[in-house]
């Protein structure tokens, strides 16, 4: 009965190790069932994320060809294309000055006696007496292309504010006489006001008569007009002093001494040295039309015979 | 025919084949067979412990009824006899557990306990049999199944050793030791008399044989039974039970270890598909992973290419437009330059103006830089062509080298006094006039830019700035100084704070310029190489100087 036990036992044991072993079999083949089955999913999915790779590969290869080709015809800066479509050819910046010069193509020496040049290099320039008398010169004239009649327009105008100031200057002038200071002085008063109503007048004349951009430009180009000239409209208060110092041999020399100050901020400038009779501030020559001869008989002394500047 | 059946039989089959026949086949001659071989020690141990011939017969018959139930269990390494001795102490205890014969053993005792202290050797016998039993079953199964086949069954010893499956000699000692411990056994429960020939002879006379009426009786009884079962599961019981103790082992062996080998191998290469499949698996991932990236980068490079085309396209189209655009006016502006009519054009980039205006011009900014690059509206103005700027602007640079090493090698270090601030330590070098030597350079210069510019007005436009009066410290500005007379310069540093050196620098005569690490100064190259050394002996060894062309 032993063996019979034992040999039970063994069974038993068996089927108790082969159900272990067999439920562990089942576990890992339900896990590799499982796998597989994802492995079967994933390959397919490969399959197809290929065939999705492989058209994608083909349609970036086709749009970099197309890209590549597209390029080739470009040639135009595109801040340049920019402004061509953009219409407004009134102005160019001036780093787009060559750009379009070089668009253009046009042969230079095309013509021998013009040249074409950009609005923004016009105000690069400054010309070489550009007003004289209140009568703008043939240059500016010609730069600006001025015709007969703007240019009538635009010397009134000139003409016209300077005269207004000029009889304001001349009711404001405050004088003194002889003092510790000198023999003389006169003092024109800035007028804000006035100034800013001559020079908006002045302004308006112009771009009425020749627009807003040449209107710019002549403001660059008559700046130095209306600083000396016109007395800037009365923007800036303007003092004349004459005055005696001894000169190298010891005798009394007369010198003036011109000031321009706008106000405390923006503090003065001026010139000063020996009087010389036929050298009269420009400032002041519209004041005193007779130079320094019409100021002293004015002031009723006697010019003296001085040296002239050159000797 | 029976008895030639007995002596043929019994020379061939083993005990144990004997109850195979009878557990499988139904053999009964078989089973009689073994109730005679082993009836007489059945018999005999009843008796001996019943001392009642009638209670012996009975026992003997349920002893091998009980064998005839049990045969199918015995295996061919089983001691028959042993089991039959064994079977019968149970049954006679049985028998022998009424109170009557209970007291009567007591009563026996006490007269055997008494006679123990005789010498003789009868009642040494006779004290020795009520313990014989128990003396028996303190052997090994071996020794004890040698002397029930020697005494009880009065087997040779050559059948004694066919029965222990050993030789004659071998079955002699066996014996020989059985009666010996036997004897031992005795001697340690006080019968000091029990030697090996006393004890022998217990044996010999516990031993009898079974009356042939018994015989005939048992025999009778019990081949009258039928096998417990000779077929279907007892039949598989009994030969496992059949089966030896090493055929046991090597059966269970093989029912625990091949299904479990097996089944353990079928899981094993379940394990190893299963990491077969999980690298597949993992590989498959990772392919597709790389594969999945690679098309949200391609996506992406395709979205962007697309994107890129869509503005190429809107560019390409905005191009088209503009190249029409720029044609008209391309016209407008050539009729410009080509009319005799001069309106200023307010809606065009370009004016035109005559060319004698020229030498009208006044430039508010200088015409060319310290490296000879022409300003843009100077192109303009003079109508230069691309080709002509660069022939102008080589022509410049040139000059302006050329002229920075004439000025170098005249170029010396001065101690003149020098009136500077407070503060400073100064360094001054002089130039003496370059005479000839720098007009001659000029004059190369104004003969090739005339060459290039051919127009008079348009070349002293571009030199302007050598004679202008501006005093900006640039070599250009300084050329027809340097040509006229001699020139000075000086160069001050003040160390007050190491960290923070200010620099000052004069052109005597001209104008000067300050600096600071923050705010480099602007000289030629040809006073630099005089400064540069002499301000790093002070530890001022960079940011003070902006290159001519920066």
């Amino acid at each position: 009965m032993k063996r019979v036990f034992l040999i039970t036992g063994s069974v038993l044991l068996t089927i108790l190790v082969s159900g272990m072993l067999n439920r562990e079999t089942r576990a890992v083949q339900a896990a590799d069932m499982t796998i597989r089955k994802q492995t079967r999913e994933i390959t397919e999915d490969l399959v197809r994320v290929e065939t999705e790779k492989t058209a994608l590969r083909e349609a970036a290869a086709e749009s970099r060809r197309q890209t590549a080709h597209d390029e080739s015809g470009m040639q135009f800066d595109p801040k340049f294309v920019d402004w061509l479509l953009a219409g407004n050819y009134a102005e160019v910046p001036r780093d787009l000055v060559p750009v379009l010069r070089a668009a253009l193509g046009f042969p230079w020496n095309d013509s021998p006696d013009a040249v074409l040049i950009s609005k923004a290099a016009l105000r690069d320039l400054t010309l070489r007496g550009p007003v004289r008398n209140d009568k703008l010169s043939p240059a500016v004239c010609a730069v600006l292309s001025i015709t007969p009649d703007e240019q009538v327009q635009l010397e009134s105008a000139m003409a016209q504010s300077r005269g207004q100031y000029l009889d304001w200057a001349r009711s404001n002038l405050q004088r003194e006489g002889a003092s510790t200071n000198g023999l003389l002085k006169y003092t024109i008063p800035a007028a804000l006001e006035l100034s800013v109503h001559l020079t908006n007048q002045l302004y308006a004349a112009f771009q009425n008569a020749v627009g807003a951009q040449r209107t710019e430009l002549l403001n660059g180009y008559t700046s130095d007009w209306l600083q000396f000239d016109a007395g800037t409209l009365g923007a800036i208060t303007i003092s004349l002093r004459v005055f005696q110092k001894p000169g190298a041999d010891g005798k009394p020399e007369l010198y003036y001494e011109v000031k321009r100050s706008r106000s405390a901020q923006y503090g003065e400038s001026g010139e000063s040295g020996r009087l010389v009779p036929a050298h009269l501030h420009p400032s002041l020559r519209d004041l005193f039309p007779g130079g320094w001869a019409e100021i002293f008989e004015h002031e009723g002394l006697e010019l003296p015979k001085l040296p002239d500047r050159n000797q | 025919l029976s008895g030639s059946l007995w002596v043929s039989m019994n020379e061939r089959l083993t005990d144990f084949e004997l109850l195979r026949d009878f557990a499988r086949k139904g053999d009964q001659a078989a089973f009689a067979i073994a109730v005679r071989r082993h009836l007489d020690m059945v018999y005999a141990t009843a008796l001996r412990k019943t001392e009642d011939a009638g209670a012996a017969e009975e026992i003997s018959q349920n002893v091998f009824v009980a064998l005839a139930r049990k045969a199918w269990q015995f295996a061919a390494d089983d001691s028959l006899p042993a089991w039959l001795y064994r079977a019968t102490l149970l049954e006679a205890r049985d028998w022998l557990r009424g109170k009557l014969r209970r007291q009567r053993r007591e009563q026996i005792a006490v007269e055997l306990g008494t006679t123990m202290k005789t010498p003789e050797e009868e009642t040494a016998l006779r004290a020795l049999v009520p313990l014989l039993d128990e003396a028996l079953e303190s052997l090994r199964e071996k020794d004890r199944t040698a002397l029930l086949l020697r005494f009880y069954e009065s087997q040779s010893l050559r059948d004694v050793g066919l029965s222990l499956g050993v030789g004659e000699d071998a079955a002699q000692k066996r014996v020989n030791s059985a009666v010996e411990k036997l004897a031992q056994f005795f001697q340690r429960r006080g019968f000091r008399t029990a030697t090996i020939a006393v004890t022998a002879a217990a044996l010999q006379h516990t031993a009898a044989s079974a009356p042939a009426a018994v015989t005939a009786s048992v025999t009778q009884a019990v081949t009258q039974l039928a096998p417990a079962s000779a077929a279907g599961l007892t039949a598989v019981l009994s030969r496992f039970a059949g089966l030896t103790k090493v055929q046991t082992v090597a059966l269970c062996a093989v029912i625990v270890v091949a299904p479990s080998v097996w089944q353990w191998n079928v899981w094993q290469t379940a394990k190893s598909d299963a990491a077969r499949a999980r690298a597949q698996w993992e590989v498959r991932r990772t392919e597709l992973e790389t594969v999945r990236a690679d098309i949200e980068q391609l996506r992406m490079d395709s979205a962007r290419l697309n994107n890129s085309q869509a503005q190429q396209s809107d560019d390409q189209a905005r191009t088209e437009e503009a190249r029409s655009k720029l044609a008209t006016l391309k016209e407008r502006l050539r009729r410009l330059l080509a009319g005799s009519d001069s309106r200023w054009p307010d809606d065009l980039p370009f004016v035109r103006i005559p060319s004698w205006t020229v030498t009208n011009l006044n430039p508010q900014y200088a015409t060319f830089n310290g490296s000879g690059q022409l300003a843009p509206w100077v192109s303009e103005i003079l109508n230069l062509s691309p080709d002509q700027t660069e022939g102008v602007e080589q022509n410049l640079s040139q000059y302006l080298e050329s002229l920075n090493n004439l000025a170098a090698s005249r170029a010396y270090e001065t101690n003149s006094d020098v009136n500077f601030s407070k503060g400073f330590v100064t360094k001054s070098v002089a130039v003496p006039a370059l005479g000839d030597d720098g007009k001659q350079l000029k004059n190369n210069l104004i003969t090739n830019l005339q060459a290039i510019v051919n127009n008079p007005d348009g070349t002293a436009l571009i030199l302007s700035p050598l004679s202008s009066n501006n005093q900006w410290v640039s070599l250009e500005r300084m050329g027809d100084e340097l040509n006229r007379s001699t020139q000075q310069f000086t160069f001050g540093v003040n160390l007050d704070d190491p960290d923070d050196p200010r620099f000052s620098f004069t052109w005597h005569g001209h104008i000067g310029q300050s600096g600071s690490r923050t705010i480099p100064m602007r000289i030629p190259d040809f006073l630099r190489e005089h400064f540069d050394p002499w301000l790093r002996g002070f530890g001022v060894t960079n940011d003070v100087f902006k290159l001519p062309s920066s």
